[in-house]
């Protein structure tokens, strides 16, 4: 027994790495892909295949989706991935999955400098390792991960005794590759962890400063002159500046007539600086217990069903944490404290939409609060907390069918038949697709058919393009277009419910004789979800 | 010691007539109308009183069936009161709240003092509580869970008084009592009286020097209150349906997630962890959970907005200083148990179930404050500076008083007159007003703005602003199926237009989603009843 105490004992760290990569590793293919990860994943094959994106444009260094521009390092891991593990789900996937193991290492090591507790470091890493969220984002290709080991990763180089200032510009310029919320993050990240350590003199801490600032000025400012940066910034960065709402609201209350209400008291108490209480409000429910322990996304496009970013019992350590860091006046848990809250703080500006990314990135600093919290506990309860979180990281990733189903709408694997059959007929007839059937379809077409990108693309920074065109499949909006004439060959058609109510009626009219469907498609939960039809009749737009 | 006893008096005095002005003023039109259970309590209260029977012909009923929910009689009873005092008239009803409302003020002060035995902080916590949203927005309704918080905080008062004077004495029956009436008031304190007295009594057992035989004889005592309430739920089948119809049971979402996960007991906690984590959501507690207007952020929460970052003050004061951590965790503990009964229910979030945890969360911001003052009176400030910035925290609270009285008063009403039943009132009125004209009377209750919904109680506004006697209601009132209901010739149900339009001599009272008012002659249209912002909700057709 003492003995296998002792191997368990001195082999903690690497037990952990294996449990880390067994809960990542089963069932590999869960999550499944949304639009935009499929998009991402074919991306990569076409980068490695082909040599360009899926758009026809050779190695770019920005990329397109259908709600923003994509900032190059996660395509580019997930290319190097079909590389080395071939272009299915492990090849995807793995780069992902390493990243998320080599997260738990680096909270270790980042645990284990600023406590010297070997013990609290192991907590940190067993924390990381069941985290919901963190176990969630290691599996899919997205960048939060990224961001999350190039912080970690920023963070430990600034806590090394010599500060190496080639790996420090690195890792911040690949942090500024990775995600636009990076660039709020970078220079905060550097001027907090100068309170993780005493002994940098004043002209180092510059350097520092001007070494994160000076790449981070330079991107804002080459993103800013391509087409439709500015616009990419505001819409989905500074949405709150966008937001009518609030503005909406205090015209509608200040027009309601009250006799006898002073006019001046209404512009005091009802004018535009309920922007900031709104988002202030908007910013803290990032940090809400309900997302932390709860449920981080109630559509489960985003987490496991009924769990949050951090398990559910570790709502007890992080509490004392917190406790003992009021207490203790614990610099370096109060700086973790201020790294989760200062990190959250582009979360604000985002309003009124909640960007589940913000959420995500702040889990490493609650992790080593809460690891602080536990190591103030006896250690009974402890191991009730270490084996609770263990059992639940390794039932949420056994028992997926029900996050299959919930996710039907925003990961509609469902739909792999049915584009794998539209791709068959698009080599023998035009297909035409509906885009009602999912957000985006052409991404999942790309993905689980063997379909080809486009050759060239014209433009270069196309930003928020819906791809209609793949091969002899387009895909098409049923609002813009009527049914209205009749052909002379046979095409197919994808239509959801609605649609196919309206197609019947048409294509009766035309074709003389009744139109029925040739086939019903469900979804997760066996209801009918898209209608195959076979007609002559043709498109006007 | 006197002056200092006096002084406290004095500014509780003045605060306490503070509280009853804020829950006292324009009582009988802020908010607008008599909602649906104000109305159907008044009338019941009213045939109580005549002929001690409800409009159904219950003989005293400890559940009333007013409008198919079963409620509580004991709001009813305790209206008796000021129905004898101040007569039939509509402000009636919400007087008994309003004055609880002020006596938990007072039982604030109490508590908190024997809690912490520094009355600075007990005035502070006083004050807030006279001046917080939630206490002044169930305090200005006929709500029976205000009730439950003053009893609450008195019997909690009482407990902590006897506990601290060790050995068992009368002060602890006293509390015990005063807290189990609390489950008499309201079901959300079925839950949280037992698990605080659990609470409270494994904290100060070992301080009260209370030994076995004392525990035996508490233990009884609280039986022998409880005892009738057990009874009464277990042989009162109107009772069980009233807790049955909002239980957890009765969520959508939890048969979806048994259906996902076929798995019950989890889905039962899963869902049941997640709605109680939602209690704590900052924008429910400070921005919007009252939910008084249609415009997200614009609206109130059951906390003002200044509240925040005194409850971070407090808890950082409670745990760096220590003056007050055993009363700042034991505070802790119980709003954990008082946001229990709303996890519980089949709402995403009800309010109205966690109204005390409200109440404990004004307290511990009343230490934030303390220690706010008391860092700027302490300060090496000089006298003028340190009144300027007591100037400002005054200024910034009576910002947020006012900022919440302009949305309850004035924005209220026009964003969510409809679910006040507004203008039942007016329409009751109009159909008595009517009334001899024609042969037969149908008012749907069936309306709304953006989506219909059916109006509830229209029978009691019917009866009451018509002057109805009770015991013609009870002989002449029939409560069909399918929505139909009558007094005399008046009928309330669904409107069929292809059949009615056919009637004749009838006044027709529905709105645009039971009648074509767009395809109809207007000259068929003989009044238009509006929603308090003006937009048309219901209209008197003449066939």
């Amino acid at each position: 027994m003492k003995q296998i105490k002792s191997i368990v004992g001195n082999n903690l760290l690497l037990i952990t790495i294996l449990l880390a990569l067994i809960i990542r590793l089963i069932n590999i293919d869960f999550p499944k892909f949304s639009a935009e990860e499929a998009q991402v994943a074919s991306r990569a094959n076409f980068l490695i295949s082909h040599g360009t994106d899926e758009l026809g444009r050779k190695l770019p260094f920005i990329f397109n989706s259908s709600y923003d521009y994509q900032l190059p390092l996660t395509s580019y891991i997930t290319a190097f991935g079909v590389l080395i593990f071939s272009n299915n789900d492990l090849g995807v996937r793995l780069p992902f999955i390493l990243i998320g193991i080599l997260i738990v290492i680096l909270i270790y090591f980042i645990s284990k400098i600023l406590f010297k507790d070997k013990k609290l470091a192991y907590f940190s890493a067993i924390i990381a390792v069941a985290s919901p969220g963190l176990v969630f984002f290691s599996k899919i290709p997205n960048e939060y991960i990224v961001l999350i080991v190039l912080m970690l990763i920023l963070i430990l180089l600034l806590l090394q005794e010599k500060i190496n200032k080639f790996f420090i510009i690195t890792a911040v310029i690949l942090l500024l590759m990775t995600s636009k919320l990076a660039w709020f993050i970078t220079v905060p990240i550097i001027l907090l962890s100068f309170f993780l350590r005493n002994d940098l003199s004043r002209g180092e801490k510059i350097n520092l400063i001007v070494l994160g600032s000076i790449p981070n000025i330079l991107m804002v400012y080459i993103f800013l002159n391509i087409p439709q940066g500015g616009r990419s910034l505001i819409e989905n960065n500074f949405s709150i500046l966008n937001d009518l709402s609030i503005k909406n609201g205090i015209d509608r209350l200040r027009g309601q007539q009250i006799d006898g209400w002073p006019n001046l008291l209404d512009r005091i108490l009802l004018n535009k600086s309920f922007l900031i209480i709104a988002s202030f409000f908007h910013w803290l429910s990032y940090l809400q217990p309900s997302s932390l322990f709860g449920q981080i996304d109630a559509s489960g496009k985003f987490g496991f069903l009924n769990q949050g970013g951090l398990s559910k019992i570790i709502i007890i350590p992080l509490l004392i944490g917190l406790v003992h860091l009021i207490k203790e006046k614990n610099k370096k848990v109060l700086t973790f404290f201020l790294f989760a809250i200062l990190l959250s703080i582009p979360g604000a500006l985002i309003y009124p939409k909640i960007e589940i990314g913000v959420l995500i990135i702040i889990l490493p600093f609650l992790i080593l609060i809460s690891a602080f919290g536990m190591s103030k506990l006896k250690s009974a309860f402890v191991n009730i907390v270490i084996v609770f979180i263990v059992f639940e990281a390794i039932l949420n990733s056994f028992f997926i069918s029900s996050n299959v189903k919930i996710s039907n709408t925003d990961r509609p694997f469902w739909i792999k038949q049915i584009v794998n059959e539209a791709y068959d007929y698009s080599k023998v007839a035009q297909v035409f697709f509906s885009d009602k059937i999912a957000p985006d379809p052409a991404p999942f077409i790309f993905w689980y058919t063997s379909a080809a990108p486009p050759i060239s693309s014209k433009d270069n920074f196309p930003y928020k393009i819906i791809q209609r065109d793949i091969g002899a499949i387009k895909i098409i909006n049923s609002d813009r277009i009527s049914y209205q004439c009749k052909g002379d060959k046979i095409n197919y058609f994808f239509l959801n419910e609605d649609e196919s109510k309206t197609f019947e009626k048409n294509a009766t009219t035309f074709q003389n004789f009744d139109t029925k469907f040739e086939r019903i498609y469900a979804d997760n939960f066996n209801q009918d979800r898209v209608y195959l039809y076979k007609s002559s009749i043709c498109l006007k737009q | 010691m006197l002056e200092t006893m006096n002084k406290q008096i004095l500014i509780l005095l003045l605060i306490i007539i503070f509280g009853s002005f804020l829950r006292f003023y324009r009582l009988d039109n802020i908010p607008v109308q008599l909602n649906h259970d104000e109305i159907s309590q008044l009338y019941d209260l009213k045939s109580i009183v005549g002929t001690g029977k409800d409009i159904y012909g219950n003989s005293y009923p400890l559940a009333f069936p007013s409008t198919g929910d079963y409620k509580p009689g004991h709001y009813i009873y305790i209206s008796m009161i000021p129905y004898l005092l101040f007569g039939d008239q509509e402000v009636t009803i919400r007087i008994a709240a309003a004055f609880f409302g002020i006596l938990t003020i007072l039982g604030t002060f109490l508590f908190v003092k024997i809690l912490t035995k520094n009355w600075h902080v007990a005035l502070l916590a006083s004050f807030l509580i006279a001046i917080t949203p939630s206490e002044i927005f169930y305090s200005r309704k006929s709500f029976e869970s205000i009730i439950g918080v003053c009893l609450n905080l008195f019997g909690l008062f009482y407990l902590i008084k006897g506990l601290t004077l060790r050995g068992l004495n009368a002060f602890i029956y006293i509390g015990i009592l005063i807290m189990t009436l609390a489950m008499y008031v309201y079901t959300s304190y079925v839950i949280t009286v037992p698990l605080t007295l659990l609470l409270i009594f494994f904290i100060y057992w070992k301080k009260a020097n209370l030994n076995r035989n004392s525990f035996f004889r508490i233990v009884t005592l609280w039986l022998i209150c409880i005892f009738p309430l057990i009874f009464i739920t277990f042989t009162n089948n109107d009772l069980r349906f009233r807790a049955s119809s909002v239980f957890l049971t009765q969520d959508p979402n939890l048969g979806k997630l048994i259906g996902l996960t076929h798995n019950p007991l989890k889905a039962y906690f899963d869902l049941v962890f997640v709605k109680y984590l939602n209690q704590f959501n900052p924008v429910f507690l400070f921005v919007n959970g009252l939910s008084l207007t249609n415009q997200t952020m614009l609206d109130s929460g059951p906390l003002m907005i200044v509240q925040f970052p005194l409850i971070i003050m407090s808890f950082i004061f409670l745990f760096l200083y220590k003056e007050f951590l055993f009363q700042g965790k034991f505070l802790f503990f119980l709003i954990l148990i008082a946001m229990i009964p709303s996890s519980i229910t089949f709402d995403d979030f009800s309010p109205h179930r966690s109204v005390f945890a409200f109440t404990l969360f004004s307290i511990i911001s009343a230490f934030g404050l303390y220690w706010l003052i008391h860092v700027i009176i302490t300060s090496e400030l000089n006298k003028l500076f340190q009144s300027v910035l007591l100037g400002i925290i005054m200024l910034i609270l009576t910002l947020n008083l006012t900022y919440f009285i302009r949305i309850y008063a004035f924005s209220y009403p026009y964003e969510k007159s409809q679910y006040i039943e507004y203008p039942f009132k007016e329409v009751s009125q109009y159909i008595w007003s009517q009334y001899g004209n024609f042969d037969n009377i149908i008012f749907d209750p069936k309306f709304g703005t953006i989506q219909p919904f059916v109006g509830v109680g229209a029978q009691y506004y019917i009866a009451y602003y018509g002057n109805l006697e009770p015991i013609f209601v009870q002989s002449e009132y029939l409560d069909l199926k399918d929505r139909q209901m009558s007094i005399g010739k008046i009928k309330i149900r669904q409107i069929y237009w292809p059949n009615d339009k056919n009637l004749k001599n009838i006044l027709i009272i529905g709105s645009k989603w039971t009648i074509p008012i767009n395809e109809l002659d207007k000259a068929k249209i003989i009044h238009e009843f509006a929603l308090y912002d003006g937009q048309p909700a219901l209209y008197a057709i003449k066939l």
